[in-house]
């Protein structure tokens, strides 16, 4: 499993099987340029679906969940972002503020439409 | 274009209510317009009553449970009108008052004076009562200078002579809301970045029996509020954190112009970001989030109910956010 990004605080790496990425450890202010890189990048790279393995995401901030939904809201030709499985305090925010429901974005535990 | 409607009515009694409460939701109600009530259990029942079968279309809510906090307040409002608009949307709006401490009034004061700002881009037209019988002058004073009308019959509405402009009404209650320094038993720190922040937070708030969701949504807040502080290189953070009967609290504090909008973090996220975001978010897991900017600098006090409230011990913490 390739390591994509491997900070002091965060650490993004490649799955094959299903075709994503795993984010551990924490997204704030001063990782999110790397975190931004690796999403674009992921989903340029990946044909069809990518999926977002974050259930060892300890902590992430708005501007974090925002880079999520408009990674998300870009996909097209009816791609998805794919989050499975979400560590439940990361599952409570985006629910929180109402990004569950932005296009292109599938949140675990929410029935495919 | 739209037009915000905000308007004040006082009554003393239920017949008072229904006069301008019956007219305004069945003439709503036979325009095809969304119309929510909230107000006490017992107004509700009058309008039951009085709107028999035509009152199953009306969306309603006790108005305790619409908004614990200001800002819950100011969410449901807005996902209402974009649940419901466009068009016109009806909102008979009346908040608790009785019981609530000083500042908790002002807080509830100066958000009726926000709306003015925060709903300004919408259709919404609303109606807030207030009950004479059990409100002081004083208060009926404040409902007649933060709603740019007053309105009996629930139709026809006459401008108020004692409106106040919201910015000068927010500032004159922020002054009323004194809030002196920590406590000298605080625990406190100078922090250099986020990470350390939200290490702090997370042990100070465990060493306070917060743990788990609590502390999590402890650290969510705080975190938005640094980054809305631009804490990082060259602008460290001071923090102190204490506990007293009914809640713990934090305070963050940047030294440094800071441009605070006294308004932030009332609604909710858009896609496209604004500067108050993040205040939103830390607000709802806060009882308070007071933004005091001073010559100096900026220091905004979070509030968050202890481990001993025995609502959160009783009912899961994610029901209650």
């Amino acid at each position: 499993m390739g390591l994509e990004f491997d900070g002091a605080l965060l650490r993004i790496r490649v799955t094959a099987e299903p075709p994503g990425l795993r984010v551990e450890g924490e997204v704030d202010l001063n990782n999110l340029a790397a975190f931004t890189e690796s999403l674009t990048e992921a989903v340029k790279r990946m044909p069809g679906d990518v999926h977002l393995d974050l259930a060892e995401l300890s902590f992430i901030d708005l501007a974090g969940l925002r880079v999520i939904a408009d990674t998300a809201t870009a996909l097209c030709d009816g791609r998805n972002l794919v989050l499975a499985p979400v560590a439940p305090h990361v599952h409570h925010l985006i629910k929180m503020i109402g990004w569950d429901a932005t296009p292109g974005l599938r949140l675990a535990g929410e029935e495919v439409s | 274009m739209t037009t915000f409607l905000h308007q004040a009515t006082v009554y003393d009694s239920d017949e008072q209510f229904l006069r301008m409460a019956l007219p305004f939701v069945a003439d709503g109600l036979a325009l095809n317009e969304a119309v929510m009530v909230t107000t006490t259990p017992a107004n509700l029942e009058l309008l039951a009553d009085a709107l028999g079968a035509d009152g199953r279309l009306v969306d309603y809510a006790e108005t305790a449970y619409l908004g614990r906090r200001t800002v819950g307040r100011t969410t449901a409002f807005w996902r209402y009108w974009q649940r419901r608009g466009p068009g016109r949307v009806r909102v008979l709006a009346e908040p608790v008052w009785a019981g609530r401490t000083a500042h908790d009034v002002a807080s509830w004061q100066r958000m009726e004076s926000g709306l003015n700002l925060l709903l300004a881009g919408t259709d919404l037209w609303m109606i807030c009562p207030y009950d004479a019988r059990q409100l002081s002058g004083d208060m009926l004073d404040a409902a007649r200078r933060t709603h740019p009308s007053l309105c009996e019959d629930g139709r026809a509405a006459l401008p108020s002579g004692r409106y106040a402009d919201p910015a000068a009404f927010i500032r004159e209650c922020d002054a009323a809301m004194p809030m002196p320094g920590a406590p000298s038993d605080a625990a406190s720190a100078v922090l250099g970045d986020l990470a350390a922040l939200r290490e702090f937070v997370m042990g100070q708030a465990g060493v306070r029996g917060l743990v788990g969701p609590r502390a999590t949504g402890f650290t969510v807040a705080a975190n938005e509020v640094a980054t809305f502080l631009r804490v990082g290189a060259g602008r460290p953070l001071s923090v102190w954190l204490w506990e007293r009967l009914g809640a713990v609290f934090c305070d963050l504090r940047v030294e440094g112009v800071v441009e605070a909008d006294p308004m932030a973090g009332f609604l909710p996220p858009e896609r496209r970001p604004a500067p108050g975001d993040g205040i939103w978010l830390a607000r709802q897991f806060c009882d308070q989030v007071e933004i005091r900017p001073d010559e100096k600098g900026c220091t905004i006090r979070l509030r968050v109910p202890s481990a001993r409230a025995e609502e959160f011990r009783q009912i899961p913490a994610n029901y209650l956010y």
